[in-house]
């Protein structure tokens, strides 16, 4: 199984650098984070050594940036007819989907990794809490593999991509905004704490910031863990079901 | 169709299943984490668990919540979420020992009524009139129970602490009895009902700190007796005191009993400008015991040096250090004592300096240093300090000596002061034998602290308010009160508050360190161009007066000789010059900030796009050309 699994991972990483969309992603990303940080974050007015400007809007960033990276996993797969032929090797296709998962992981741990700069500048500028800005990298990491997860298996679900983007960044989008004030709000008038509380406890926005102030609570990682699990076996399921139509 | 039933059914147990799994890790799994900040502010000090685990009844503690706050209302929801959190770790620490309630206050609600009949304060909602709660109640068994109307975000650094506090109030009523001797108004000055009489004034911060721990008594500055069931005497700047007081405090100490004494060889707390007349040295009890705080002398370190703005007429307001006001952090505290262990910083001004001293039968006493200078601490006259006093000379006529003490405990047994027995006093004045009652020597477990300052107490030097939304918060930025608390917890057997407090981190903030030093560092320059100015006006006013003086008698007249006007338009040049420069320091600095953001955001932003594209741009002009060649050869 793991010999298989990272055949894939090597198929698709090679895949990513065959191509400029691994560099044109990379740099989006970094150009864009950088343009959070400094300009919508006003890291410089706030004058703290901390990378909460640039942490704070990594679930926006994700939410259009991750479903481009994911769009293609499947649906491209689907509409050049390359799934018929990679089923047809000896391959499950949990596998295929781990694979391919781990693979546009450890791409998004590239991106985050190359961010390093920014560490480097606030330790510069001040006495950051080191610790607090390693759990916000872990904290990134876990919310990529969340919309990775969710956007591989809406992917599996067509063969156009822009339908698997639209898809994703939805879904990705109902995931955020179940913590953010403005839904939480509509329920907080009328609904016991319980409930608003659960409500809250289902949104990355909840997770990701608890663990951005520098506590890994074994509950978040439940959370990360056991969404990326579900959206796979959805995902394999899905293949399951559809095969190569 | 079956099969795309079943596994539709499969996607639905899934994600059942996902939902039940994260529902039980919510509510079961509230203290299983790795807390990485720097000084683990989200981990639980023994101390605190000892006080929870130790907890006698079971204490009940309501939480009211207004939905809207949780859900982010006025930004507050991370600090909800920290407050729900580390209540949710006491109950888990504390078992079955506290109960936490919940109670959710949604306007027009009973939870609403609830929190008014609990005593809590609410704040209005930011752009509405909705009432916002968040605020605690802790209830023992009976009557005892303890609120916080508003649980305020400046004062989360300091949550583990009032939290624990609040709970041993509650949990242990009886508060410890402090009794304070002391000539400056700590607990603050009633208004006077004289016509010209003392304004009112309120208690000092710290004052307010220890009240809420301790029960504390003031005593007549000219107490002869020291009521015995007090737990610990605080005395604070013992100025004239008479034998008698001083004989009742060494009493107090020789029974056995805890004192801490505050001496201060210039307090500037008192507000008198002339330093000999702001002493506090109590010899007779000092010389009689065995050491000295050494008179007329106050300790100094260039190292540990406070940063002050001084404002002075000839050079304005400058930034300045001042040897004699001194930062001192962990490497001046002694790691040994629990009292200073886990102190960081704290500030001492104009500290006096104690060391041993032997004198006839009075043998050198062993003092146990809690704070020191750095290995090059010196001492000033105290006169160098008096109004015309400037950091400038005192840095230059600094001379270092070595470490100096300016805290400690004194170690026993200690003579008495008074080998012949109580001083005549009003309380004795007819007493024929005035050895009656009167120990002579201390027990060898002497509990005895000397600090040589007093001025540390004052708010100015530990605490700054802050008004946050609409409540005046009190946010410390430097230890000088856990200090005091540290000590009298430790002398008092109370062991368990030191680590809580120590969680208390000064100064949450963590600002640009290199901004502010370019800042101070451009505004060392502007003083510098400031004071040429000053001093060309002084010289072109000695000038012009020459001139004027130079003058024959007959033709001093308001009209002024060409020399004059020359003088007065070279003046003029100079001081468009010097404007011009004082301008040119200013841009600079905004010139060199605004430089350094861009090359920061370059290296933020830019840096690693660049490289990744040009990368990027190389490896694919490589492979274009690896695949011309490859397919040129197969053409071949």
């Amino acid at each position: 199984m793991l010999r298989n699994i990272r055949m894939i991972f090597r198929r698709e990483m090679g895949g990513y650098f065959a191509t400029p969309i691994a560099y044109v992603f990379l740099v989006i990303f970094l150009f864009l984070s950088g343009i959070f940080t400094f300009y919508v974050g006003n890291f410089f007015e706030r004058e703290q050594a901390d990378l909460y400007a640039f942490f704070s809007h990594h679930p926006w960033l994700y939410l259009f940036l991750i479903p481009a990276l994911t769009m293609r996993l499947w649906a491209e797969e689907r509409k050049t007819g390359s799934i018929e032929l990679l089923f047809t090797l000896p391959l499950r296709p949990v596998e295929a989907v781990l694979g391919k998962f781990l693979a546009a992981w450890c791409f998004t741990a590239l991106a985050l990794a190359l961010t390093f700069p920014l560490w480097l500048m606030v330790a510069s500028l001040g006495q950051p809490d080191h610790g607090v800005i390693l759990a916000s990298y872990i904290g990134s990491l876990f919310l990529a593999g969340g919309f990775l997860a969710i956007g591989s298996c809406l992917s599996a679900l067509t063969r156009n991509q822009v339908i698997a983007f639209v898809l994703a960044a939805t879904v990705g989008l109902g995931f955020i905004l179940s913590g953010h004030a403005m839904v939480l709000d509509f329920f907080s008038g009328w609904a016991p704490t319980l409930v608003v509380d659960t409500i809250a406890s289902f949104s990355f926005l909840t997770h990701f910031e608890a663990i951005t102030k520098g506590v890994i609570d074994l509950a978040d990682v439940i959370y990360f863990g056991s969404l990326m699990a579900f959206w796979l076996f959805a995902n394999v399921v899905v293949l399951d079901s559809r095969g190569g139509d | 169709m079956t099969g795309s039933m079943g596994k539709g059914l499969l996607l639905l147990v899934a994600a059942g299943l996902f939902l039940v799994v994260n529902i039980a890790a919510n509510s079961v799994l509230t203290g299983a984490r790795l807390d990485l900040t720097e000084n683990g502010l989200y981990t639980l000090s023994d101390g605190t668990r000892r006080i929870l685990t130790g907890l006698p009844d079971p204490i009940h503690l309501r939480l009211y919540l207004s939905p809207a706050l949780a859900a982010g209302t006025a930004g507050m929801a991370p600090h909800v979420a920290r407050v729900r959190d580390m209540l949710r770790e006491y109950a888990r620490v504390a078992d079955d020992r506290l109960v936490l309630e919940i109670i959710s206050t949604p306007p027009y609600s009973k939870g609403e009524d609830l929190a008014m009949g609990d005593g809590l304060r609410a704040i209005a909602a930011p752009g509405s009139r909705t009432s916002l709660f968040f605020g605690l109640v802790a209830q023992g068994p009976g009557e005892r129970r303890e609120v916080m109307p508003f649980l305020v975000p400046a004062w989360e650094p300091s949550l583990e602490y009032d939290l624990t506090v609040m709970i041993q109030r509650v949990a242990h009523p009886d508060k410890k009895r402090v009794g304070l001797l002391s000539t400056l108004p700590l607990t603050g000055v009633k208004a006077s009902v004289l016509p010209g009489g003392r304004k009112e004034e309120p208690p000092w911060a710290i004052a307010t700190a220890l009240e809420k721990q301790y029960e504390i008594k003031s005593l007549e500055t000219t107490a002869e007796q020291i009521p015995p069931d007090l737990d610990l005497l605080l005395v604070v700047h013992p100025q004239e005191f008479k034998d008698s007081t001083l004989h009742a405090i060494e009493q107090f100490a020789f029974a056995g009993k805890p004192v801490v004494i505050l001496a201060d060889p210039f307090c500037q707390a008192q507000g008198n400008a002339t330093p000999y007349l702001a002493v506090s040295n109590p010899e007779k009890l000092f010389h009689g015991w065995g050491f000295e705080m050494v008179a007329e002398r106050v300790a100094g370190d260039l190292k540990a040096a406070k940063r002050i703005r001084f404002n002075s007429v000839h050079t304005g307001s400058q930034l300045v250090n001042h040897p004699a006001w001194m930062d001192l952090g962990q490497e001046h505290f002694s790691h040994e004592d629990p009292a200073t262990r886990q102190l960081d910083l704290v500030t001492l001004i104009s500290a006096g300096i104690l060391q041993p001293r032997a004198a006839g039968q009075v043998p050198a006493a062993r003092l146990i240093p809690l704070i020191t200078t750095g290995p090059q601490g010196g001492r000033y006259d105290i006169g160098a300090l008096g109004p015309s006093s400037t950091p400038d000379r005192l840095i230059r006529d600094f001379k270092p000596e070595g470490t100096l003490v300016l805290a400690a405990r004194i170690a026993g047994p200690l003579p008495s002061a008074f080998p012949d027995g109580a001083p005549v006093g009003a309380m004795n004045l007819f007493k024929a034998d005035r050895k009656e009652g009167h120990i002579p020597q201390s027990p060898a477990d002497l509990k005895l602290v000397v600090v040589a300052d007093c001025d540390f107490l004052q708010d100015q030097f530990w605490v700054r308010t802050v008004t946050v939304l609409d409540l005046p918060v009190a946010v410390p930025y430097a230890g000088n009160a856990r200090l005091l608390l540290n000590l009298l917890d430790h002398l008092t057997g109370n062991d368990d508050l030191i680590g809580p407090r120590s969680q208390v981190r000064s100064g949450a903030a963590r600002p640009f360190v290199t901004f502010q030093l370019m800042r101070e560092q451009s505004e060392l320059r502007f003083q510098e161009k400031r004071q040429q100015l000053n001093q060309r006006l002084v010289e072109t006013q000695q000038r012009f007066l020459k001139l004027q003086q130079e003058r024959p008698e007959a033709d001093k007249s308001d009209t002024l000789t060409p020399e004059q006007k020359a003088e007065i338009e070279t003046f003029r040049m100079d001081i468009l010059m010097i404007r011009e420069q004082l301008r040119e320091v200013q841009r600079q600095l905004n010139q060199d900030v605004a430089n350094l953001q861009a090359w920061l955001k370059f290296l933020g932003m830019g840096l690693m796009p660049l490289l990744l594209g040009v990368g990027g741009l190389l490896l694919g002009g490589y492979r274009v050309r690896r695949n011309r060649g490859t397919a040129a050869r197969l053409a071949e």
